[in-house]
């Protein structure tokens, strides 16, 4: 699905990713873990098409395809999602008329007339029901005036409608409550099949209780430090984070 | 001889005409070409013109009179709102051919009004001859225009249509409409005015009009300013409230070579509010200027500005609201509001508000604000496969938004949204 090679990165003279290798398979979830600063924000800005962030060295292959080659918007139509760690309050655009405009623009890419109402109207409904939002929600300007989890819901929510075949969720379980995290882990848990995959980013082990990676990385310095199954999660918030400083 | 000394000769010899009759529209006129001589045109040095330059005439001998004669055979561009009562002037002249009107209107030719009261009572009172350059050049030389009564109590459902049709491919030529519209007590209606414009038609026009409310009447007012083409519009509403009358006023503008729109409302009563709005976007190499001025004379008023303004290309937007409280007019509550959205680096706009208050216990909030599409919020509709170009239009129709839903009139409402499209050259699949 998505390979990466000897990723480096930086944002104005400051090197951030130095030499970071991940590959996902199909089907596979993967967790990133680590520390603050470590990168792995700048991570997930890179693969979804960032422009402040400069790309040094390196590669990523995105389904046969040259990532970096693509355009933000393209990448997304090719099947890239990444969910915000702060996603942007959007006045005056609600969120109905940004998901058709996101799913016409793709099919509108693909050659395809727009999506019928009816079928668009289904699949809101199926989706909303997925990660429990209310349809007032929809009419409403994206985003604006939502609570942190209505935030994040609606992340998922976006996930769901657009159905990515990599999806990258960027500390989607920060300042999460008990029955939000449970919504949105229920969400991906219902979208993960054989064809797609996940890359979680979170600090906490408490997220893979309820959505269950494959492998578990820590990333430190700009690189992936130890990768192990979802046993190191645990290990990682017995020992802290210390640890895996003193590994590198 | 040079143009301007040509065109002095002209008005002096119209001046002269004037000064022989005792009528008493023509003593107005004569009145607005001294004080007009006294001002001439503006020029960018003139504060209150400072950023817009009405390019004149580059012909030797102005013509000031309309010599259009309307053919009724003339197929006219549909209208684009629906009404059983439309006024439709053809290149400057009234056409009653195309117009209609119901018995809740009287509809009369400016030059065939002088007997009536109301017209005695109200004609060039609001008009400011002595500082506006247009308004007295217009007083002294408008050519058509209708004089218009909204009856008592009359409630209209459909809106008044005022259609400004310009087919002439005549270059440099000059439209000077003044009308006066009086709503009497407890007359209810929308006008809506709006011009029909042929691409090649390059010309200037210079409309001036008077509203009067009377107690309990209530107007709302959008002007549609689109497709302009090249014209040069300066617009004029002097508007004045009495008790207990209410008045809306939106202005959509995103064409013309030059637009220029001086709203001036008085509230002339205590408790009145009244309720401006609007958008201008200015694209290529327009400039679209909204000077306002809303007056609270008396006490307990509230006035509401909301203007949104989106400048592409070289485009160039004005905005000048001023808020004059008067001494007497404790309690006032006044709220301005103008954000401005660049989107080009060519682009420009000049944004003024101006608070003159002499009152001591009132409530004036302004903010006035220039700024650029948000990065941030670009990025997060970018990331879900939207074009840039797409992306952008749908974040600047957001922008205006903030306006159109407050519309209450929703063919307005549903004309605006697709003009901002059309204006924005916007492919939203909403």
């Amino acid at each position: 699905m998505i390979n990466i090679k000897n990723l480096h990165a930086r944002i104005g003279e400051r090197e951030i990713l130095k030499g970071f290798n991940l590959e996902v398979k199909k089907g596979e979830i993967h967790a990133i873990m680590g520390p603050n600063g470590t990168g792995k924000s700048t991570l997930a800005s890179v693969i979804a098409g960032k422009n402040q962030y400069e790309v040094t060295e390196g590669s990523i292959e995105f389904d046969g395809q040259d990532l970096l080659e693509m355009e933000a918007d393209e990448r997304a139509r090719a099947g890239v999602f990444l969910a915000f760690q702060y996603p942007i309050e959007i006045p005056g655009v609600s969120t109905t008329n940004f998901m058709k405009a996101a799913i016409n623009e793709k099919r509108k890419s693909q050659g395809l007339e727009p999506m019928p109402a009816k079928e668009f109207l289904e699949r809101m409904k199926e989706k909303m029901a997925l990660v429990e939002i209310d349809k007032a929600f929809m009419s409403r300007s994206l985003n604006e005036g939502f609570s942190g989890g209505e935030k994040k819901r609606n992340e998922i929510f976006q996930m769901a409608m657009l159905e990515p075949k990599l999806a990258i969720l960027d500390e989607t379980d920060s300042g999460l409550d008990i029955d939000a995290l449970r919504i949105v882990s229920n969400g991906v848990n219902k979208l993960r099949n054989s064809e797609n995959a996940f890359i979680v980013i979170t600090h906490y082990q408490r997220l893979l209780d309820y959505i269950v990676p494959d492998f578990v990385h820590v990333m430190y310095d700009g690189r992936i430090v130890k990768t192990g199954g979802k046993e190191l999660a645990l290990e990682l918030e017995e020992k802290g984070y210390d640890w895996v400083k003193e590994l590198v | 001889m040079t143009d301007t000394q040509n065109s002095s000769s002209i008005i002096e010899t119209h001046l002269a005409k004037l000064n022989e009759s005792n009528d008493s529209v023509n003593k107005h006129k004569a009145d607005a070409i001294t004080s007009f001589m006294k001002m001439g045109f503006p020029t960018t040095r003139h504060e209150e013109w400072k950023y817009t330059p009405t390019l004149f005439f580059s012909k030797s001998e102005l013509d000031y009179r309309n010599s259009y004669v309307v053919k009724n055979s003339e197929v006219l561009e549909p209208s684009v709102f629906e009404s059983i009562n439309k006024i439709v002037f053809i290149n400057g002249s009234i056409s009653l051919h195309h117009s209609v009107f119901t018995d809740d209107i009287e509809v009369h030719h400016i030059d065939a009004s002088a007997s009536h009261t109301l017209f005695q009572a109200h004609f060039n009172t609001l008009a400011n001859n002595t500082k506006e350059p247009y308004v007295a050049f217009n007083t002294s030389f408008y050519m058509q225009g209708v004089f218009v009564v909204v009856k008592k109590n009359s409630v209209l459902e459909q809106p008044i249509l005022i259609e400004y049709h310009d087919t002439s491919e005549a270059v440099d030529y000059l439209q000077q409409i003044r009308n006066l519209i009086v709503f009497e007590s407890g007359a209810h209606a929308s006008i809506i005015v709006k011009h029909y414009t042929k691409d090649a038609v390059k010309s200037l026009s210079n409309e001036v009009n008077e509203l009067i409310l009377y107690p309990n009447s209530h107007a709302k007012i959008y002007l549609i300013q689109d497709n302009l083409h090249e014209i040069q519009n300066l617009n004029t509403w002097e508007i004045a409230q009495e008790r207990d009358a209410n008045c809306d006023v939106f202005t959509y503008s995103d064409s013309g070579a030059l637009v220029r729109n001086n709203l001036h409302i008085a509230m002339n009563a205590p408790g009145l509010t009244c309720d401006t709005k609007a958008i201008y976007l200015a694209s290529k190499k327009s400039i679209i200027d909204n000077h306002l001025k809303i007056e609270h004379k008396l006490p307990h008023c509230s006035s509401f500005q909301l203007y949104r303004g989106v400048m592409n290309d070289e485009g160039t937007g004005v905005f000048n609201g001023k808020i004059h409280v008067h001494v007497d007019a404790q309690k006032t509550d006044a709220y301005q509001s103008n954000k401005n959205l660049l989107l080009s680096k060519n682009a420009n706009i000049y944004t003024k508000p101006q608070l003159e208050i002499f009152a001591d216990d009132v409530k004036c909030s302004h903010g006035a604000a220039i700024g650029n599409i948000d990065e941030n919020a670009l990025f997060y509709l970018i990331a879900r496969g939207i074009s840039k170009a797409t992306a952008k239009s749908m974040l600047t129709v957001a922008f205006a938004n903030e306006v159109i839903e407050k519309l209450d009139n929703e063919a307005v409402k549903t004309y605006v949204e697709k003009a901002i499209e059309r204006a924005l050259d916007a492919d939203i699949r909403y």
